[in-house]
């Protein structure tokens, strides 16, 4: 299920594109697994403490990605597409390593020491 | 949920403005674009610069003040430590807790080490493309 997290979010991003990689995470990490069923809108959106519109904005957008889909009556699920999963998993991979590098770039590490910060024990050739 | 702590860092992990003027001003201070020993602007400048009002800036001095990184001269205003050691040991350790985050939520995704490094030194490696995907979202 989507992991509790009181509603804190940046202010230099919209709030539902926040809440999409939130979602986004929670699905190619496994906290939401594949099949399961969503929360509800309204469930969601005071667990986040945001507004309703927002939240359905966010399911919405996964939805046009193909991540989750909505039975009419039953909800809302994560999809069960395995091919699809592993290809957002590995967008949603690069998308953390850009922000990896740039915070690192930003106290002016070069991308070899960035490496050296990297665990010793991984085989990095 | 004992995954709650970890979210630390994370995409929604949000702070208080003066925590985050803080880092920013923190991460200035250590990456050499402001100057070790150098004076900094002041208060009201440095209010404006990073767009938020004057006690939000008091409030993220006084933590770098705390830290060492800044100290103030009575009537001369703040200045930059002049302790290269202190400065690069803080560089260090943001370094440290930044690499940290990154390996875990990869981990989290199960993530490889070996698939990191290839994400590092070829962050556009092609993957399965999208429109051969993009179809089937239904259930079975």
């Amino acid at each position: 299920m989507i992991l509790d997290l009181p509603g804190v979010f940046e202010d230099d991003k919209p709030i539902y594109i926040q809440l999409m990689e939130r979602f986004r995470y929670d699905i190619v990490s496994g906290n939401l697994e594949m099949g399961e069923k969503i929360s509800s809108v309204r469930t969601l959106a005071q667990k986040f403490g945001v507004n309703p519109n927002t939240v359905q904005k966010a399911l919405s957008e996964l939805e046009e990605e193909g991540l989750l889909y909505t039975e009419r009556t039953a909800g809302r699920f994560v999809t069960e597409n395995s091919l699809l999963l592993e290809s957002v998993r590995y967008k949603e991979a690069r998308r953390i390593t850009g922000e990896f590098i740039s915070k690192m770039q930003d106290l002016g590490y070069s991308e070899e020491e960035m490496i050296g910060f990297l665990p010793k024990d991984s085989s990095f050739t | 949920m004992s995954n709650e702590l970890e979210e630390k860092g994370t995409i929604l992990t949000g702070k208080h403005p003066y925590k985050r003027v803080a880092g920013r001003i923190r991460n200035a201070i250590i990456s050499g674009e402001i100057a070790a020993n150098s004076k900094l602007d002041t208060v009201k400048l440095l209010s404006e610069k990073y767009n938020v009002n004057s006690n939000t800036m008091q409030r993220a001095l006084l933590i770098l003040e705390k830290e060492g990184l800044i100290y103030s001269r009575r009537t001369a205003g703040k200045f930059v430590t002049e302790n290269r050691i202190l400065i690069s040991s803080i560089r260090n350790k943001e370094a440290r807790k930044i690499t940290e985050d990154f390996v875990n939520k990869l981990g989290r995704m199960g993530i490889a080490p070996k698939e990191l490094a290839d994400m590092l030194s070829e962050p556009e490696l092609p993957f399965p493309k999208e429109e051969v995907v993009k179809k089937g979202s239904g259930k079975i």
